[in-house]
């Protein structure tokens, strides 16, 4: 509703003025996160602007209290005490306070104040693992988590039961204030909905595919009668989350919101392909839509299809808009201009396009230019808006075991370790600190569960190879090699420079060498590093003649001094 | 009906009855013409939060200086535009349900999600949905402009839909 600089839209500014020059006996509320500017609006008299701030500490004193009796904690006024300064006034965090003590006693509550500091700071999803659900529980949230509202008995098709069994699930979920009644429709409330995806990830198109059946058999039977547009979103959303993605017998429903939305997801989900198709219908059907601009145009580069990714970006800075500047940087951090990219975000914050997106490319572009400070703070910037963000936190701790700082990088793998609850990113950096402390045992356990919990990225897999390797267990570390050139073909500059450590290890400087001249992008600290133990290795070896050595120790030092000002931490291994 | 049934609601759906032709053990109840589904749902949810026990409602703490600054605007300025602004979770949907019964004896009336991705078409199928009647998910009960061709299109929320797309 309200444009990047928090003016409302034009169309919804026509409304609002249609709405209040009607002088009649009815009201209309807007209910926002962000204040509107509201100077601009014609008849700014009759607007009642109110913020509503978190609660004072005597209210949240009353609150706890009164959620404490009514789910029948007995509790003192000093505990009551204790609790609401952490709390914030944040009504939330008190519900989930209450459940929480309901589960597993106030007293424990008190013990480990760390689950009130989560709740504070609107991080659940420790909280949501603690509740240990059922899996039935799991599943109707899963499928809420990318809903809007929808009917019970829409819920009752995800979870393939009748209603004698869904509403008691369902009460239960609302109970603990996981779940909210919006009329006659269901949703997860606000802050639990980006906790579950980040908890259990999203249903498989199995799960859709029987979804879409259902709702299609429950709601669709009668040709001229329409289900509710929550209905209507629903079904069109489980088919294109199926195995069967086509939209066609609905065609006549299809709304541009839909579309837009399926867009996001697919790109979310890294179904380029899928995300640029649904990216153009949008624009095909409304052509004002910006945020689709940005998936077309973004879908075209994870694909690397760059002429047609450049004459989109074209076209959007014709239009001038300042999206322009991030998504010209987008382009250049994958082409690994990451310099050039650095100037793009900057001209991006420049222009007042803050969002999370341009801060966490930038830190990242930085990052990979060393620049390892700037792309700290820029990391923070992220943090302090979605503090269990476990991306960030991830990028965090590679910058911090990057610069050597091992207690900070400790830190931040900690608060990975409570967040991370699908665990995609924990044991990899775990495995990376204690590589870098040289607990080479302990190392092998953390990278061993990384690579099997399926969401590893290639790098887990990677630093698994380097860590046999630096175990002295060479033909595993070979056979890790060959694994990962059978699952990740594309990424042969890392997988060539683990060889070639291996066959250096093995003594084999030779084809050590053979292997490193394959590597395109020779100029990475990685790669340098390599040559210099080849060198190294070439210097030592008497089979040689004198002049050779020589020569060999002469590039060897060269490289070395070259190298000097990196931490050189064995294989460092980026992403 | 003697069992011990201590209030009833009636709903009647179909414009076309009238009270008289109620059920004689239906006409102690109170009764209501309620032609729109989603008015159907809070005619409901009101008259069961009306006999919940006291305290077994949603707490609503604080908010006295809020609420007071909404009482005298509504007494001086006379606003009929409220825009309530705060983090999700807040309480702003509770401040503002409680602020309108207490200062204007009024209930929530319909409510829907703008997201991101919605636009002005979709506010409006919202409020359509929620403004047309039961009969109109069937026939040609009410007319809007095209999006398209801006020419005044009948039909059900399918049609409409389709205009929209």
């Amino acid at each position: 509703m309200l444009e990047d600089l928090g003016e409302y839209k034009e169309i919804f500014v026509g409304l609002i003025d249609e709405f209040l020059a009607a002088d009649e006996d009815h009201y209309l509320a807007f209910i926002h996160r962000r204040k509107p500017a509201l100077r601009h609006l014609p008849h700014e008299w009759a607007v009642l602007s109110q913020p509503i701030p978190p609660l004072s500490l005597n209210d949240t004193k009353l609150l706890l209290g009164q959620l404490f009796r009514r789910d029948g904690i007995a509790t003192t006024a000093t505990v009551v005490d204790e609790i609401a300064p952490i709390i914030g006034g944040y009504p939330p965090a008190a519900l989930y306070t209450a459940t929480y003590s309901k589960a597993y006693g106030v007293n424990c509550m008190i013990l480990d104040k760390s689950i009130l500091a989560d709740f504070k700071s609107r991080n659940f999803s420790r909280f949501l693992a603690d509740l240990r659900l059922s899996d039935p529980e799991w599943i109707v949230l899963q499928y809420l988590s990318s809903e809007g509202a929808v009917p019970l008995a829409a819920v009752g098709v995800a979870l393939g039961s009748g209603s004698d069994t869904t509403v008691p699930i369902v009460r239960s979920l609302i109970d603990r204030s996981l779940v909210l009644v919006f009329n006659e429709n269901y949703a997860l409330s606000p802050p639990i909905r980006e906790a579950v995806e980040r908890a259990k990830g999203r249903l498989s198109a199995k799960d859709y595919n029987r979804i879409a059946d259902g709702l299609t058999k429950l709601f669709w039977a009668q040709d001229d009668v329409a289900p509710s547009l929550q209905v209507i979103d629903a079904t069109l959303h489980a088919v294109a989350r199926s195995d069967n993605p086509s939209l066609d017998k609905y065609a006549d429903l299809v709304r541009p919101s839909t579309i837009h939305r399926l867009a996001i997801e697919c790109y979310h989900h890294k179904q380029w392909e899928s995300a640029l198709e649904y990216a153009k219908r949008v624009e095909a059907m409304d052509p004002r839509r910006r945020e689709a601009w940005a998936i077309h145009f973004k879908a075209l580069v994870q694909l690397e299809r760059w002429p047609e990714a450049e004459s989109v970006l074209q076209s959007i800075e014709a239009k001038r808009d300042r999206i322009a500047y991030y998504l010209k940087g987008f382009m250049l951090r994958r082409h690994n201009k990451h310099g050039d990219a650095c100037r793009a975000f900057e001209s991006a914050l420049r222009t007042g396009d803050k969002a999370n997106a341009v801060y966490r490319d930038y830190a990242d572009s930085l990052y990979r230019l060393g620049n390892f400070e700037k792309a700290a703070a820029m990391v923070r910037v992220v943090l302090n808006r979605d503090p269990e963000n476990i991306f960030i936190l991830d990028l965090q701790a590679r910058v911090y075991l990057d610069c050597g700082d091992d207690n900070n990088a400790e830190d931040v793998i900690r608060l990975l370790d409570r967040y991370d609850l699908a665990k995609r990113f924990v044991h990899h950096r775990k495995a990376a600190l204690l590589s870098q402390r040289g607990l080479w045992d302990l190392a092998l356990i953390e990278a061993d569960a990384a690579c099997k919990t399926g969401l590893s990225p290639f790098e887990a897999f990677a630093q698994r190879a380097n860590i046999l390797i630096e175990n002295g267990r060479l033909e595993e570390a070979k056979s890790a090699i060959d694994e990962m050139e059978k699952t990740f073909r594309s990424k042969k500059g890392i997988r060539y420079g683990l060889s070639c450590k291996l066959l250096l290890r093995e003594g084999r400087w030779r084809e050590s060498r053979t292997v490193w001249d394959k590597i395109e992008d020779k100029d990475t600290r990685v790669h340098r590093s390599i040559l210099l133990r080849i060198y190294a290795a070439m210097a030592q070896d008497s089979s040689l003649s004198l002049t050779q050595r020589a020569d060999a120790q002469r590039h060897a030092d060269q490289l070395q001094n070259e190298l000097k000002d990196f931490k050189d931490t064995g294989l460092v291994l980026r992403p | 009906m003697d069992g011990g049934i201590s209030g009833q609601l009636a709903l009647i759906i179909d414009p076309n009855v009238s009270f008289a032709q109620l059920p004689k053990w239906m006409r102690t109840a109170k009764a209501l013409v309620q032609t729109r589904p989603s008015q159907a749902v809070r005619d409901i949810q009101q008259a069961l939060f009306s006999i919940l026990p006291p305290g077994a409602s949603k707490p609503f703490l604080g908010r006295q200086s809020e609420q007071a600054e909404f009482a005298e605007a509504l007494a001086t300025n006379k606003p009929s535009l409220f825009v309530i602004t705060g983090l999700e979770g807040i309480g702003r949907r509770t401040y503002l349900e409680r602020s309108c019964l207490d200062s204007l004896g009024l209930h929530l009336g319909p409510f829907f999600l703008v997201d991101d991705t919605h636009a002005i078409e979709d506010v409006f199928l919202n409020l359509l949905e929620e403004t047309a009647d039961i009969g109109s998910r069937i026939g040609s009960r009410f007319t809007i402009p095209c999006a398209r061709c801006k020419r005044p299109t009948q039909g059900s929320i399918r049609s409409v839909a389709h205009s929209l797309s």
